[in-house]
């Protein structure tokens, strides 16, 4: 489990690098929900070394493909489907190795 | 065409109509009973105090330094603002405290609040943007048209259908628009310019725009002539 975990939060740290490096994009996600829900308040210093909040990334069977779902902030002024597209592209071509047939959603949660 | 003369308009930082505006207060609240802007004007250190410090506010408020949901709440919205500020991209050379913290709330609403996904692109494409923030593209175009103020903004599936939905959207905008003989001309502007940012601002496919005018404002007195609404059809 520990390895499978780790297999998936180097996979959820590639996407979350390319996403963020893409044009129009600000950020992703941010992740400040969390301080407002349950598991948070119990543990409110748990902020560091988890998976960015705006990447999830899981696969229904050991072998199946990875669903990779990214949420991002696009720059005011971007054209929020053609940015998504871009990194949808950009995700896609960084899992081709490490997770071929990838399935990648992309949200535009919100423009700053 | 629905016209009533008592609507309340959310201000513009307020909810697009999306559901959940009831639940802002403790959606925003921290564990320790903290509202999340309270504890974020703190850190910005009293803007309305000029006497005030950004190190010392937290001087008078001893709870804001021992307590560890406030402190995690300052951090985050410390990354969040230095993200903000990033995503600027030098625009504003002035480091202006209250519009940036005024910029990282509403990153924060949005995402407290985000509303449905809704498809962007092609249907076959697995691509969205979340109602919130479409809505509040819309309701900035609708404002474009002179005069014009936009109220709740409801996005929906135009189809019903699998959840969520990939076919195109109807848009409910409430407007308050200003008295013009012609307000079916100001209606069918601000449908067009509705339509016009989810094409170009977005790509967000739309099926239908129902613009609701909830109340007409007078033009203002000061300036009877006011062009509101001259674009097209200022004749009687």
């Amino acid at each position: 489990m520990t390895a499978a975990a780790t297999g998936r939060d180097a996979l959820a740290g590639t996407v979350a690098r390319v996403a963020a490096g893409v044009p129009g994009v600000a950020f992703l996600r941010p992740g400040l929900v969390d301080l407002f829900r349950s598991s948070a308040r119990t543990a409110p210093q748990g902020a560091e070394g988890r998976t960015p909040a705006g990447v999830r990334v899981s696969r229904a069977s050991g072998a199946g493909p990875w669903e990779v779902d990214v949420q991002i902030v696009v720059r005011r002024g971007h054209h929020a489907l053609t940015v998504a597209r871009a990194v949808r592209d950009a995700v896609g071509a960084a899992l081709t190795e490490s997770a071929p047939g990838a399935q990648v959603t992309v949200t535009v949660a919100n423009a700053v | 065409m629905a016209m009533n003369s008592d609507a309340e308009l959310p201000g513009p930082g307020a909810g697009p109509g999306s559901g959940g505006a009831e639940e802002s207060a403790d959606d925003e609240r921290l564990a320790c009973g903290r509202l999340l802007s309270e504890v974020w004007e703190a850190r910005e250190g009293g803007s309305d105090d000029p006497d005030t410090d950004r190190d010392r506010a937290p001087d008078r408020d001893p709870h804001l330094r021992t307590c560890p949901h406030c402190a995690a709440a300052v951090r985050q919205l410390d990354l969040l603002g230095v993200a903000v500020r990033e995503a600027g991209g030098g625009r504003e050379s002035e480091w202006d405290a209250g519009a940036l913290t005024e910029r990282v709330m509403d990153v924060v609403r949005l995402e407290l609040r985000p509303g449905r996904p809704l498809p962007l692109g092609e249907r076959e494409e697995d691509l969205w943007v979340r109602e919130a923030m479409a809505a509040k593209a819309l309701r900035a175009a609708a404002e474009t048209v002179p005069g014009v103020r936009a109220g709740s903004c409801r996005i929906r599936p135009a189809e019903s259908g699998g959840s969520p939905s990939r076919g195109p959207v109807r848009v409910r905008l409430e407007v308050v628009v200003p008295l013009t003989p012609r307000l079916r001309d100001l209606a069918e502007e601000v449908r067009r310019r509705v339509r016009g940012a989810a094409d170009d601002a977005l790509g967000l496919p739309v099926d239908h725009v129902d613009v609701h005018i909830t109340d007409v404002t007078e033009p203002a007195g000061a300036d009877p002539d006011d062009p509101a609404g001259t674009e097209e059809g200022n004749q009687p």
